[in-house]
């Protein structure tokens, strides 16, 4: 069956002399892999499409039941062209298509989690700074579409909402995602994993305005840091088989 | 087909764990093995085990050769001032082809891919850092232009910048002989970004 879609590209891996087989993100099918004939020959036909990061416009063969399919056709859709211009843009960007290529199964077609990432690879690509906000959102959204989002938005103990309270620290239970004010817990570690006030607001801003507003948050370096640490656990605990993003220890062993 | 010789189906199945050789082509290898001379069979197998055991890496550039260090190493003829850092020995093979190069050359032995679990550690890039010394001049990144490729440009020149040795990269952009009209936005782009005054 002939079918077009739209995809982000994943990953590429070389197959025979002159072809690759690459993983897509599609926009209809989730995540699947085709082959493509002979793009690494002179008679390429697919451009610099393929490339990962890349937003395509593709036409595939489909083969039911099988979970190798034939590209026909291939090309750039959205032009992003900066994502390649400095370290932090490229690692940031790689990290969100690592991410996806690591928590979502094939073919299994979630038409918001495409759009998610087509707007957090178009948010590195435009942002000026802070490019690893833009990596926080996608993640606080995307736990979301997977079912385990976090649930910020008040105390799970006194029910105070997120805006009136004013603590220094309150607890992250990763097992659901719920956050327990420092009132009600004092100091104890049992209701999981402290996050100072900053933190907690933080999370809610990346998790509840849009992608492209998350890289106008300033995050000093210790917060950055923590904030990446945090959401890594949470997402090894819900998600099989995760491990911590490649792509982010690279951008972090150059700084 | 099933052969009739335990030692034809043998070969078959080495000759098809070679990449890009299918069981069809195997078989075709194998028959025209049985064909040839004696001679020229055990020539073969000798190349085989030669490359084995007399072929390795240049202890200073990393590139494929028998004597170590490599010919290119120990050339007095070569500008030792410049290093051309290359992601595998093929491509050293390329850029000699041109005769443009008279310089040194470092074969990093891949490109960086987060995705693929590729990081820095598992490339040659500790034993480039220590290469360099006063003498070199000037530091050439002649990989891939793939999202590898650029991914490992930007990192190693990030690490070399406090080092204040020339670091150039080759152009990226329109292969010879194509059509501008064909090619795609993102090749357009680095083609643009690498003109050059005339
Ligand atoms: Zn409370
Ligand atoms: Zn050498």
């Amino acid at each position: 069956m002939i079918v077009e879609t739209e995809g982000v590209i994943l990953h590429g891996m070389n197959y025979r002399d002159t072809s690759k087989i690459v993983t897509v993100y599609t926009k209809k099918f989730g995540k699947i892999k085709v082959v493509a004939k002979g793009v690494r020959s002179q008679k390429n036909k697919f451009g610099s499409s393929l490339e990962p990061m890349t937003i395509a416009s593709i036409v595939l063969y489909k083969k039911e039941h099988k979970d190798l399919h034939l590209l026909s056709k291939s090309e750039i859709a959205v032009v992003l062209n900066r994502l390649q211009e400095n370290q932090e843009r490229m690692y940031c960007g790689l990290a969100v298509v690592e991410l996806v290529s690591m928590v979502m199964h094939d073919e299994d077609g979630n038409g918001k989690v495409y759009e998610l990432l087509t707007e957090s690879l178009t948010a590195v690509n435009a942002a000026e700074k802070n490019h690893v906000n833009v990596l926080l959102s996608f993640m606080m959204k995307l736990f979301g579409e997977l079912g385990f989002g976090m649930n910020l938005q008040k105390c799970s103990v006194c029910q105070k909402s997120i805006d009136e309270l004013d603590v220094t620290h309150a607890f992250l239970r990763l097992s659901d995602g719920t956050m327990t004010c420092s009132d009600c817990t004092g100091d104890l570690q049992t209701n999981g994993t402290k996050v100072s006030g900053g933190m907690l607001k933080s999370l809610y801003y990346l998790q509840e305005n849009e992608i492209k507003q998350a890289s106008s948050l300033a995050l000093s370096s210790n917060v950055k840091n923590d904030l990446i640490a945090t959401l890594e656990s949470y997402l090894r605990y819900h998600s099989e088989g995760s491990r911590t993003l490649k792509s982010l220890s690279l951008l972090y062993s150059t700084q | 087909m099933i052969y009739t010789s335990e030692t034809i189906e043998q070969l078959i199945e080495e000759f098809a764990q070679l990449p890009s050789i299918g069981r069809k082509t195997a078989q075709r290898l194998a028959m025209h093995l049985l064909k040839m001379p004696r001679e020229e069979v055990v020539k073969f197998a000798k190349a085989m085990v030669d490359v084995k055991d007399k072929v390795r890496y240049c202890s200073v550039c990393f590139n494929i050769t028998e004597s170590d260090p490599c010919s290119i190493c120990s050339s007095q003829k070569r500008n030792r001032k410049t290093i051309c850092v290359v992601e595998e020995p093929n491509d050293v093979i390329a850029v000699e082809k041109t005769h443009e190069f008279n310089g040194l050359y470092h074969v990093l032995g891949g490109a960086l891919s987060p995705l693929d679990g590729i990081g820095p550690e598992d490339l040659k890039v500790k034993e480039l850092l220590s290469r360099l010394n006063d003498d070199i001049d000037e530091i050439i990144l002649a990989l891939n232009p793939n999202v590898e490729g650029e991914t490992t440009t930007l990192y190693l020149a990030k690490l070399l910048k406090p080092l204040s040795i020339k670091t150039t990269r080759i152009a990226r952009g329109l292969p010879i002989g194509s059509d501008l009209e064909f090619a795609d936005e993102a090749t357009l782009t680095r083609a643009l970004e690498g003109r050059v005054a005339l």
